[in-house]
């Protein structure tokens, strides 16, 4: 999976890492002191590292757990993110994380017990509903099966009171979660488009198809399920792409069961959208009809962005209550 | 593509120049360089300042978007076989204990190795197994990371010797070096072979634009304005530049000034781009 590994040497002989190298077995095992040095300098090529990926295995210092924007909001008042891994083995072309960060390599924090700790304070101290996003720089589950991520956070946030874990996903990869008895405080959320837009720029994602079949069979075992329309895409035919989609997927699956829904369409802020012309500037998606709106983000023309949301709105109110919706 | 080999002394270079036919060139300031088609060697001499500054040199003259540097020569090593090849994946600088990373993206069968860069000789009761041991390695890569992002600079070594000062005959090492050509030459070979992103404008598509922005009047951001919106055109409707420039030579037919023409211009790029969607 990874013939390169880079392991700060402080967390080299932890057993979490111990245990991951013995699992991976990489070629090259490279020592290195701040995960920093290979992820943060400039001048590297995202597009070309992501065709072979390396993994960083590091440990977080600071920053732990962080305010949600409030665009990304559903309906929780006090929401968090936090991201054990940066970046994401799926390669989507109008992925925002191609412009956030300077590489293509996967970082992948090993003290998971420092996040423990500060999640555990931040809801100890609150007295309203929390709510946890941890797929934002990431996605939660790709990596399942080297990360035990949902595995060691699912049961950690049952023992915690009020609070809510988001594990946002494209990807099929249930098999740790078919193990842990079904939990209450945690919303798995998985983010489907058309099956023409899942071919052709969303690649190793899982097909529409399978996380649909995911999704039902997650619901039928009674865990909390959310789907994530957004970004919604600008394709020249747009309008049947999307029409159909949420035709077929009403049929597929049953929304009243759903915990929630959210939908949006591609946007970026302004700078990230600039860089993003650099990496990928052949993309049809990034060249796109994109403006600059009255908050400093690129966003499709004002016409294009509520025809979409409006197709998509008008869909879904008629198998899901609208109060369940939450617009981007 | 271009590819550039810095070696620290001839008898490193000679395989090089005789494998791919380079001929000298002038000197550059006090280095010695060779080049034939998109080759193109110089000699360092010895030590880490002579390496960074020929690299400088050699990349300030030679600089071309697509363009790869190899610093390739002989190291030293504590137990590994001598003539075998390493491509180096982490550099240490034994001075300042600064350490670099060469972004490895080919797939290559040489088996890869750190190396350690030092200014004196290391000796046999200093090293550690599993390490290489160079004088210009650090200073070569920091000093080409100043032109070329990270996977376009590369460090193959050749074991000349396990560290315990018996001193190789020249023909003897000379031997070494032509016997590692075969798997040098296949990393070339992977080299050309990897993919180059394309990027924005080309050259000869920049000389174009400049011209018709010599003709009309708009301020710098309008033409930067210009540009973002003829590339969209150009990927969304899969044409070239100089299809999409007929039509632009259409408006400047008209007899108005610069900057009517400009208005005019970029209203119809405008127009044509939102009209796309």
């Amino acid at each position: 999976m990874f013939n390169t590994v880079y392991v700060e040497k402080e967390v080299k002989h932890s057993p979490r890492t111990e245990k991951v190298l013995d699992l991976l077995k990489p070629q090259n095992l490279i020592e290195i002191e701040k995960y920093t040095e290979v992820f943060n300098r400039h001048n590297q090529n995202f597009r070309l590292q992501k065709k072979t990926p390396k993994l960083i295995l590091a440990e977080k210092k600071e920053h732990f757990v962080l305010i949600a924007p409030e665009k990304c909001k559903l309906g929780v008042l006090e929401s968090y993110y936090f991201s054990h891994l940066y970046n994401c083995p799926f390669d989507c072309e109008y992925c925002y994380l191609q412009g956030n960060y300077n590489s293509g390599y996967l970082v992948w924090f090993q003290n998971y017990e420092r996040f423990f700790q500060e999640i555990s304070e931040i809801v100890q101290q609150s007295c309203n509903p929390t709510y946890f996003f941890s797929g934002f720089d990431c996605d939660s589950l790709a990596l399942e099966s080297v990360t035990g991520f949902a595995e060691a956070f699912i049961p950690f946030f049952e023992s915690l009171p009020n609070t809510t874990l988001e594990l946002r996903t494209k990807s099929a990869n249930i098999q740790t979660l078919l193990k842990i008895p079904t939990p209450q405080n945690t919303v798995l959320a998985w983010t489907l488009t058309p099956v023409f837009i899942q071919e052709n720029f969303e690649k190793k994602t899982a097909t529409l198809a399978q996380r649909i079949k995911v999704i039902n069979q997650m619901l039928a075992l009674g865990w909390r399920v959310g789907i994530r329309f957004e970004p919604m895409l600008f394709v020249s035919n747009w309008k049947e792409v999307y029409t159909d989609f949420f035709t077929s997927l009403i049929q597929k699956i049953d929304f009243s069961r759903l915990e929630d829904i959210n939908l949006g369409t591609l946007h970026y802020p302004k700078e990230m959208y600039k860089k993003l012309r650099k990496i990928i500037p052949n993309s049809k998606l990034i060249t796109g009809p994109f403006t600059l709106d009255n908050c400093g983000e690129m966003r499709y023309f004002q016409n294009i962005d509520s025809a979409m949301k409006d197709l998509a709105y008008s869909k879904l109110a008629k198998v899901i209550s609208p109060t369940k919706i939450f617009i981007v | 593509m271009k590819i550039i080999f810095v070696c620290a002394l001839l008898i490193e270079a000679l395989p090089i120049i005789q494998r791919f036919n380079l001929k000298p060139l002038p000197l550059l300031n006090r280095f010695r360089v060779y080049a034939e088609d998109e080759y193109v060697l110089i000699i360092s001499g010895t030590g880490k300042i002579k390496s960074a500054i020929a690299t400088a040199l050699i990349l300030k003259e030679n600089h071309t978007q697509d363009l790869h540097i190899i610093n390739f020569g002989f190291c030293g090593s504590l137990s590994d076989p001598i003539g075998s090849v390493a491509l180096i994946h982490k550099i240490k600088d034994n001075e300042t204990n600064h350490s670099f990373y060469p972004d490895i993206l080919l797939k290559s069968k040489i088996k890869q190795k750190r190396l350690v860069t030092s200014s004196q000789l290391v000796l046999k009761h200093h090293s550690s197994e599993n390490l290489l041991y160079d004088m210009e390695g650090s200073a070569f890569f920091e000093s080409a990371q100043f032109f070329l992002p990270f996977h376009q600079i590369h460090l193959l070594k050749v074991v000349s010797d396990n560290l315990d000062q018996t001193k190789l005959d020249k023909s003897k090492m000379q031997k070494i070096l032509e016997n590692s050509l075969q798997e040098i030459e296949a990393y070339l070979f992977a080299l050309k072979k990897s993919e180059t992103l394309s990027s924005f404008f080309s050259f000869t598509e920049e000389q174009l634009i400049q011209n018709l922005f010599s003709k009309i009047h708009l301020t710098v951001t309008e033409q930067n304005e210009f540009k973002n919106h003829v590339w969209d055109i150009l990927v969304q409707k899969e044409i070239t530049l100089k299809e999409f420039m007929q039509k632009i030579d259409l408006i400047l037919e008209f007899k108005n000034n610069q900057k009517e023409l400009g208005v005019k211009v970029k209203k119809f790029v405008q127009n044509y781009r939102d009209e796309l969607f």
